[in-house]
C-alpha cells in the first residue's frame, strides 16, 4: 500500500518535472524574446557606479537593435513626445547618462499580448533607482505601454508610452 | 500523543507527512501572494505615518466586502502588485476636492487631517472625483505638489488596505 502511494507521488513529480522542463526549455518563444530585449533594453540604459565611458558608449550602440525606425515616444516626464529615429533615441540616452552617477533600469509585471501577427502590445511597471551628479536621488516608477513588431525575424520596440494612473 | 524533540526536527517523510507539507505551502503561497501580500514601503510619501523601509501588509480582506472610505490607506497597483503606490483616501466619487493654502477642501468644507503634521502650502483648483474612481493623496504634504503623486484613481486599481 504505502509503495503504491510512493509510486503515485513519484509518477506524479515526474509529469510535473517534464513539464516544467518542458516550459521552460521549448524553445525560446516569442514572449521570451520580447522580455529579453526588454531586459537587455534596462541593461544598456543602466549606469553601474564609476562605469567607464568608453565601454558604456559600446553599450548604447546596443539599443539600435531594439529599436523600430521610427519609434514613437510618448513621455510625460521629460516631455518627450513624437517620432525619434534609433540614432536620436541613442543621444538621449547618452544625455541621461551623462547627467546621472548611477542608474537602474528594470521592468516588473510583465504582461505580453499578441493583437496580430507580428505584432506585440506589452503593460509593465519601469522603475528608475540611482543618483543624479547633482546628489539627487532616483526612484521613479511608471505604468509603461509598449508596442512591439517584428521586423525580419526580430522584436523591434516601436512605441513607449507613460500611463498615468492617478490624475490630478 | 507524544512528540520527541527527535521526530520534531528529523520528521519521518511518509505520504501523509510530503501531503501535509505541500498543502501548507500552497496555502501559504496563495495566502501572501492574493489575500495578504506582504509590502516593502519604499519613499516618502507617507511620511511621518510610514516610515522610508518599513514593511507592512497589503490585505485584500476588507474590499471583499465594501468599497474603500475615506481615510483608508490603500496600495494602487500599476501594471502588476510588484510595485504599488501607497496613498491615503481622502474623497469619493462624486465629491469635489481642492486643496487651498495647504488646507484639503472636500465639498467645500475644510477636512481636518491628523495624519498631516508638515506645513503644506498647495494649492489646487477644484475638481470633481468621477464615478467609480476615489480621490487619493499621500501623508507627506512638506514636499512640493508636483512632486507628491496624487488624484484620483479608479477602484479597479485598488489592491487593498495597509494592514497596519
Amino acid at each position: 500500500m504505502v509503495s503504491r502511494k510512493i509510486f503515485i507521488l513519484f509518477a506524479l513529480g515526474l509529469v510535473v518535472g517534464i513539464t516544467v522542463y518542458i516550459w521552460l526549455h521549448h524553445g525560446k518563444n516569442d514572449r521570451q524574446l520580447i522580455r529579453g530585449n526588454l531586459r537587455a533594453l534596462g541593461h544598456v540604459i543602466s549606469v553601474d557606479p564609476g562605469e567607464p565611458r568608453k565601454p558604456l558608449l559600446a553599450k548604447i550602440q546596443e539599443v539600435k537593435k531594439l529599436l523600430g525606425n521610427p519609434c514613437e515616444l510618448s513621455i510625460d516626464q521629460g516631455g518627450l513626445s513624437g517620432s525619434y529615429s534609433p540614432s536620436e533615441i541613442t543621444n538621449l540616452i547618452m544625455r541621461f547618462q551623462a547627467q546621472v552617477v548611477e542608474a537602474r533600469l528594470s521592468f516588473h509585471d510583465i504582461k505580453i499580448g499578441f493583437p496580430e501577427t507580428g505584432m506585440a502590445t506589452i503593460t509593465c511597471t519601469g522603475q528608475l533607482q540611482g543618483t543624479t551628479r547633482a546628489h539627487e536621488r532616483l526612484d521613479e516608477f511608471r505604468e509603461l505601454q509598449i508596442k512591439a513588431s517584428k521586423i525580419d525575424g526580430k522584436w523591434k520596440f516601436i512605441r513607449f508610452q507613460t500611463i498615468e494612473a492617478l490624475e490630478k | 500523543m507524544h512528540l520527541s524533540a527527535r521526530s520534531f526536527f528529523f520528521p519521518r517523510f511518509t505520504f501523509g507527512y510530503i501531503v501535509r507539507l505541500l498543502l501548507i505551502a500552497g496555502l501559504a503561497l496563495v495566502f501572501f501572494s492574493k489575500i495578504c501580500i506582504p509590502v516593502k514601503i519604499e519613499g516618502i510619501s507617507m511620511e511621518p505615518t510610514y516610515h522610508n523601509g518599513s514593511f507592512n501588509f497589503c490585505c485584500r480582506i476588507p474590499y471583499f466586502f465594501h468599497p474603500p472610505k475615506v481615510g483608508d490607506v490603500v496600495m494602487i497597483r500599476m501594471s502588476g502588485n510588484r510595485i504599488m503606490y501607497m496613498k491615503r483616501v481622502v474623497a469619493l466619487a462624486g465629491d469635489m476636492v481642492s486643496f487651498q493654502n495647504g488646507y484639503l477642501y472636500v465639498n467645500g468644507k475644510v477636512r481636518p487631517e491628523i495624519y498631516v503634521t508638515m506645513a503644506c502650502d498647495w494649492n489646487l483648483p477644484p475638481r470633481k472625483v468621477k464615478p467609480d474612481h476615489v480621490y487619493v493623496v499621500g501623508d507627506n504634504r512638506g514636499m512640493p505638489i508636483e512632486n507628491q503623486v496624487f488624484g484620483q484613481v479608479p477602484i479597479s486599481r485598488i489592491v487593498g488596505k495597509a494592514l497596519w
